[in-house]
């Protein structure tokens, strides 16, 4: 059931690695997971929230990323968010983030159980995150988490229509924003 | 894919409603998941390693294979296998500080054992050692904090042992898989 026995990487191994490979993969203490390819409805919504907010991003000296950046959690745990919004000043390193605003995640089939779960764990350690979506390719849901004035984390499910508050970017995001076109 | 059942949950409400249920739920941020039910090799490893815990661990140590709930800052789990070796917490229904954990994947819970508890886990001061281990081939995946507070890992395979060092005794592989294939 299990891979084969690898050693595990060290972080600059794993940068290496990713420099010259021609898939990408997530870093869970040294072991690597490949990140499997999207789907049309997938891409189709990273790129509508990606269009919806890159104006806006650049405009107030933010960094916005589609798929290609990392995200670095921790010593040894990478990930690539699909979409990251990064408004610290200072850039860590030229390969990876680590103090995003705002992150979002397009579910899909091989990804749900982690986006929902160990994502949502994770990135709820980052002190600098403010907003987390994930949203669902299958149906017009989006279920919103952020962290409120007292630094408590909320959550709520939006169906069918509505706005998303992104304070950090002085906007908002609608459900039509997000699913255009992505269900004719 | 592990669904979520719908309703999300405060950590008050599911510990109130989970008493309630007739099958075992996890936690995470909200949401509760229900639990499979385990193979017969599953079943037969995590019942290994609690009997052999259960007879070599000190005294004041509580064991438990897989009915006692483990409270984290955002989760409640169900380890296949917990030591716990701190003082009695005040509730009755979970526990908050062990220093072994074991789970034994079933398809559906590879991935996050590997991954999803495997970070939850480090993340707790009192963990000491971490074991996944598999149900299809002598293969045992071993976690452990060092001295200076670092966490390693090293796979076994075959034969070997594993130090338990919390419990002050030493587990073989030959014990983990005693009569399981």
């Amino acid at each position: 059931m299990f891979e084969s026995i690898q050693p595990s990487l060290s972080v600059q191994e794993y940068l290496d690695l990713e420099k010259s490979s021609k898939e990408r993969h997530e870093n869970i203490g040294g072991h690597l997971y490949a990140i499997a390819e999207a789907s049309q409805r997938h891409s189709r919504i990273t790129g509508n929230i990606f269009t919806a907010l890159w104006a806006l991003s650049n405009g107030l000296g933010c960094r916005i990323f589609q798929n290609g950046m990392r995200l670095r959690i921790g010593e040894a745990t990478f990930y690539y968010p699909d979409v990251m919004v990064v408004c610290e000043q200072e850039e860590p390193d030229p390969y990876f983030e680590v103090n995003p605003c705002i992150l979002i995640e397009v579910l899909s089939p091989s990804t749900k159980t982690v986006d929902l779960r160990e994502k949502m764990l994770e990135y709820k350690r980052l002190p600098s995150l403010h907003t987390y979506l994930i949203i669902d390719p299958e149906s017009l849901f989006v279920r919103h988490l952020w962290r409120d004035e007292e630094g408590v984390w909320q959550q709520e499910g939006i169906t069918g229509s509505g706005d998303l508050p992104l304070p950090y970017l002085n906007a908002t995001l609608s459900l039509s924003q997000i699913y255009r076109n992505v269900f004719n | 894919m592990v669904e979520p059942v719908q309703k999300t949950m405060t950590q008050a409400e599911y510990l109130t409603w989970e008493q309630r249920q007739t099958e075992r739920h996890e936690y995470v941020i909200g949401f509760v998941y229900a639990m499979a039910g385990g193979s017969r090799r599953h079943n037969r490893i995590a019942l290994n390693i609690a009997s052999f815990c259960l007879t070599n661990a000190p005294e004041h140590c509580r064991i438990y294979q897989e009915g006692m709930k483990l409270q984290t800052d955002s989760a409640f789990y169900y380890p296949d296998v917990m030591a716990v070796c701190e003082p009695e917490p005040d509730k009755d229904f979970f526990e908050t500080s062990p220093c072994l954990l074991v789970e034994v994947p079933s398809p559906g819970t590879k991935d996050i054992d590997l991954r999803e508890k495997l970070l939850t886990y480090q993340s707790l001061p009192s963990l000491e050692t971490y074991l996944v281990v598999d149900t299809d081939a002598h293969f045992v995946r071993h976690f452990w904090r060092n001295e200076k507070g670092v966490w390693q890992q090293q796979d076994s395979t075959d034969t070997g042992d594993i130090s338990l060092a919390c419990l002050g005794t030493t587990l073989s592989m030959t014990q983990i898989y005693q009569n399981v294939f």
